[in-house]
């Protein structure tokens, strides 16, 4: 009987004559190869050289990892990203603040205000759901499609809101893992200098995979805005960005 | 310029750990799979084209494997050139084990008839059969030869009928089932 071992072996003497004699294919015939764009003659001779460098088939085909806990200890993914960022010529990444202890007469009156905000916000939001609101799936920047300019750069193209309507936002995004909560924060990009104008957070992930939010336009003129999903473990980091188009219908 | 690479680098962060797995799943060692996973990210960061209206995780896949694909290209062509990579380097198998002398006699017979079997089969039934020894898992030998399930099972089990005929002899762990 041919073993097993034989076949191996076999197959190693094979790969080793085939690798001396043959040079690879480029990675752009493997590519067309698994596109299904090379003529059926060069489809065979990309296939038959693929054999003797299945390696380099198995980097085309092999399926992404869905995750990956426990690869990386925090200190090298610090690193790597790190390194990333020097070499893409990005200015190293901010510190956290540190915090302070507060004392204890402005820690009661932060109480107190914090309290009455959630009751605000409860009224509020208890006279914002009790209209419809117009439900929107956003997808983010990035995962939608784009504009091609006759001249200039590629552009995202925007997600279009109207203004002065009361909106259920559903932001769409999968993130690599889960986090303790999540939370949208709304820029105003028309001023020089981005700045917020509205935010909300302890915002949960929904079974179909959306963060949603009640969002109203009545107070926000009319001009280009960035919505960003953050997930919140100790510090926020930012997951997803939205960018949207307010306009008066 | 600055801020739209900050946008890019804070969309794709995430995904790194997962990049480096990737390259380590294909045989690299771990600081070579950090390397080449910063390589990747810094290309697509710099790419002006980076999101032609495709998934940025998408894109960061496609980018991941071609990089790849380039590295183990690049040391095959080092290996052909001399520079003595053992195979196992690349390839990512086992080591050779010692084998007794008479064992080694009837195993070369065997390789032997087996190889000059093979020789004689039409070239694409020769890159099936060298892609199923390869161990290539039927997903990937279906989509590198556009065929379905059902006819790659097929082709196999013909080949393996065939083959026995040729070399004369049952053919241990080829399923083709």
């Amino acid at each position: 009987m041919i073993s097993r071992e034989d076949w191996q072996t076999a197959r190693d003497e094979m790969i080793a004559e085939g690798r001396q004699r043959y040079e690879p294919p480029t990675v752009e015939e493997v590519e067309k190869l698994f596109k299904g764009e090379l003529g059926e003659a060069e489809a065979d001779r990309v296939r038959n050289l693929l054999t003797y460098y299945p390696e380099m088939a198995r980097a085309m085909t092999m399926p992404f990892p869905e995750e990956a806990e426990g690869v990386l200890t925090a200190e090298e993914t610090e690193a790597g990203l790190a390194e990333i960022r020097r070499r893409a010529k990005l200015p190293p990444a901010r510190l956290p603040r540190r915090r302070r202890t507060p004392s204890r007469p402005l820690a009661l009156a932060a109480g107190i205000a914090v309290a009455v905000g959630i009751a605000g916000v409860a009224f509020w939001r208890s006279q914002l759901s009790q209209h419809e609101g117009v439900i929107k799936i956003l997808y983010a920047d990035g995962e939608r499609g784009g504009l091609h300019r006759p001249r200039g750069p590629y552009e995202q193209a925007p997600i279009e809101l109207e203004t002065k309507t009361d909106y259920i936002l559903k932001p769409v995004f999968r993130p690599s893992h889960a986090y303790r909560e999540y939370r949208l924060e709304l820029f105003d990009l028309n001023a020089a200098a981005p700045r917020s104008v509205w935010s909300r957070s302890g915002v949960e992930r929904e079974a179909d995979g959306s963060y949603q939010a009640e969002l109203s336009t009545k107070n926000f003129p009319p001009g280009r805005y960035r919505l960003v999903l953050y997930g919140v473990d100790e510090a926020p980091v930012p997951l997803a960005v939205y960018t949207i188009r307010l306009y008066e219908p | 310029m600055n801020n739209d690479r900050e946008r890019q680098f804070r969309q794709l962060e995430a995904y790194y750990g997962r990049v480096v797995l990737f390259f380590k799943q294909l045989g690299f060692d771990r600081e070579e799979a950090k390397d080449l996973a910063q390589d990747v990210f810094v290309r697509v960061i710099q790419s002006r084209d980076a999101y032609r209206g495709e998934a940025r995780w998408s894109y960061l896949q496609t980018i991941a494997r071609r990089t790849a694909a380039n590295e183990l290209r690049r040391r095959a062509a080092l290996m052909r050139a001399g520079a003595h990579l053992p195979m196992d380097a690349v390839a990512g198998k086992a080591d050779e084990q010692i084998v007794p002398a008479d064992e080694e006699a009837g195993s070369n017979e065997n390789r032997k008839r087996l190889r000059q079997a093979i020789a004689k089969l039409d070239a694409k039934s020769q890159t099936l059969i060298r892609m199923y020894m390869a161990g290539d898992s039927y997903r990937e030998m279906e989509r590198a030869l556009h065929m379905t399930e059902n006819a790659l099972k097929t082709a196999l089990r013909d080949l393996r009928a065939r083959l026995r005929q040729l070399v004369g002899e049952e053919l241990e762990g080829f399923g083709g089932d």
